[in-house]
């Protein structure tokens, strides 16, 4: 009889439940586990987000070098201009980021005479003109350094820069005549091709009418204008 | 004696009453339910992320494609979201299985590849409903009168010209779309704002438009 008592006893202490520090260590278990992978899949949108970020920063920038591609000559080398109509002027990419400062340099490459013009766009505030430059409308080559920061959704400064040239007859062909009316023209009515070169000779010079106060940016350019062509002058068609 | 043992027994091993078997179940229930629903989230928040990259990486895709074009055609059009362009005529398509790059050669004083009339490619969307009955567009390019399927799912394509830019020279691009699991207060101009990819790119060729016309 004494060895059933002393058997059930001990079947009642092997069956006995969970203490409650042994319960409350259990939950807490569970609960840093669960935190874990709340933190984690935090972290992860944090990170998503991120990298939406930099792909905008990096639109925002190249949208930036499109546009002055299409500046007229005169307005690239105006800081005021540059401050109140470029910079100013918010990319289409940039409303997702956070604290925005634009920085654009532009200085004459090969370095010469001129002295480099020097913006900044902090946020919410007007683009600063730190230095205005002088000379750059002589130029014919500018190198452009443009840097964006932002604040990432990481809380940490975040940075993309471009350096690019821009020629005074580049791409978009400043200068240049029989560059076509506005938004384009006729498809047969193609504007007169270029004297032909010389044989042995020196290429043509294109003869450039510059207005008072520069090209204005809309088809009648008048010489150093849009790259709308129409050099001397000519209304565009359109 | 042995009724002494078992009245013994049972004083010691005594069950839990039925409040708190009720409290326990509830607590468990509770904890069970909770840990389920957090899980659940979880795996929506990771499946709507992986979307969300994915997605993203698709409209980088788009608009480096709808760029290269831009960058290479002489006459532009968009309405009604979408975009028609004419870019020269590269390549020698008559044999599919022999594709050769053309040299180019100038006419009435402009460089021509192949056909002077150029190569149609136009982008466009499609509608229709996804497997969850929303309604969603498709992305197709056509060039030359074929069309291939450049992305599926997305919400909205628009195209247009950058203000205050009389030559439409900047051509602007836009591209949003449904994310698969968002907040119950968020609105949808709200999922397109956050969702929008937006390119701009320079015709850089001499406009001749009117051939689209």
């Amino acid at each position: 009889m004494y060895m059933q008592v002393s058997q059930r006893a001990d079947s009642r202490r092997r069956a006995q439940g969970t203490t409650i520090p042994e319960a409350v260590v259990a939950v807490a278990i569970i609960a840093v586990s669960l935190g874990a992978m709340m933190t984690l899949n935090g972290n992860q949108l944090r990170l998503v987000k991120v990298g939406r970020d930099t792909n905008s920063a990096s639109l925002v920038v190249q949208e930036r070098v499109e546009k002055l591609r299409t500046l007229a000559w005169p307005d690239l080398a105006d800081s005021s201009h540059m401050a109140e109509s470029y910079l100013d002027v918010q990319a289409k990419a940039a409303p997702i980021l956070n604290e925005v400062t634009e920085k654009i340099v532009i200085s004459p490459y090969p370095a010469g005479t001129a002295t480099p013009m020097e913006l900044q766009k902090d946020p919410g505030s007007a683009t600063r003109i730190i230095n205005s430059g002088s000379g750059l409308m002589d130029e014919k080559l500018v190198r452009v350094d443009l840097t964006l920061g932002w604040k990432g959704s990481d809380g940490l400064a975040h940075t993309r820069a471009v350096s690019t040239l821009l020629a005074k007859s580049g791409v978009n062909r400043n200068d240049v005549p029989a560059m076509g009316p506005i938004a384009g023209g006729p498809f047969d009515a193609f504007s007169p091709a270029l004297p032909p070169l010389p044989i042995g000779g020196t290429p043509p010079v294109v003869p450039v009418v510059t207005p008072p106060g520069g090209g204005n940016g809309n088809g009648n350019n008048g010489g150093l204008g849009n790259g709308n062509g129409n050099v001397n002058g000519k209304p565009g068609k359109g | 004696m042995n009724r002494l043992i078992l009245a013994h027994w049972r004083s010691t091993t005594s069950g839990m009453t039925l409040v708190e078997t009720l409290v326990a179940s509830t607590i468990v229930s509770l904890a069970i339910g909770s840990m389920y629903v957090g899980s659940m989230a979880l795996q929506k928040s990771f499946r709507a992320a992986q979307h969300y990259s994915s997605t993203h990486a698709a409209q980088l895709r788009v608009l480096d494609y709808v760029s290269l074009d831009l960058r290479r055609a002489f006459a532009v059009k968009q309405s009604n979201k979408e975009i028609t362009m004419l870019i020269p005529d590269y390549y020698d398509r008559t044999n599919p299985s022999n594709i050769k790059a053309r040299h180019p050669r100038v006419e009435k004083g402009r460089i021509v590849y192949g056909n002077a009339n150029g190569v149609k490619v136009r982008y466009y969307i499609a509608a229709r409903n996804d497997h969850t009955g929303r309604a969603v567009n498709d992305l197709f390019r056509e060039e030359a009168g074929v069309s291939r399927l450049l992305v599926s799912g997305i919400q909205e394509f628009e195209p247009g010209y950058e203000d205050n830019d009389p030559r439409r020279q900047i051509v602007k691009t836009s591209i949003t779309f449904p994310p698969i699991f968002r907040a119950f207060a968020v609105t949808d101009a709200a999922t397109k704002n956050a969702t929008a990819t937006h390119a701009a790119t320079m015709v850089r060729n001499k406009r001749e438009d009117a051939a689209l016309n």
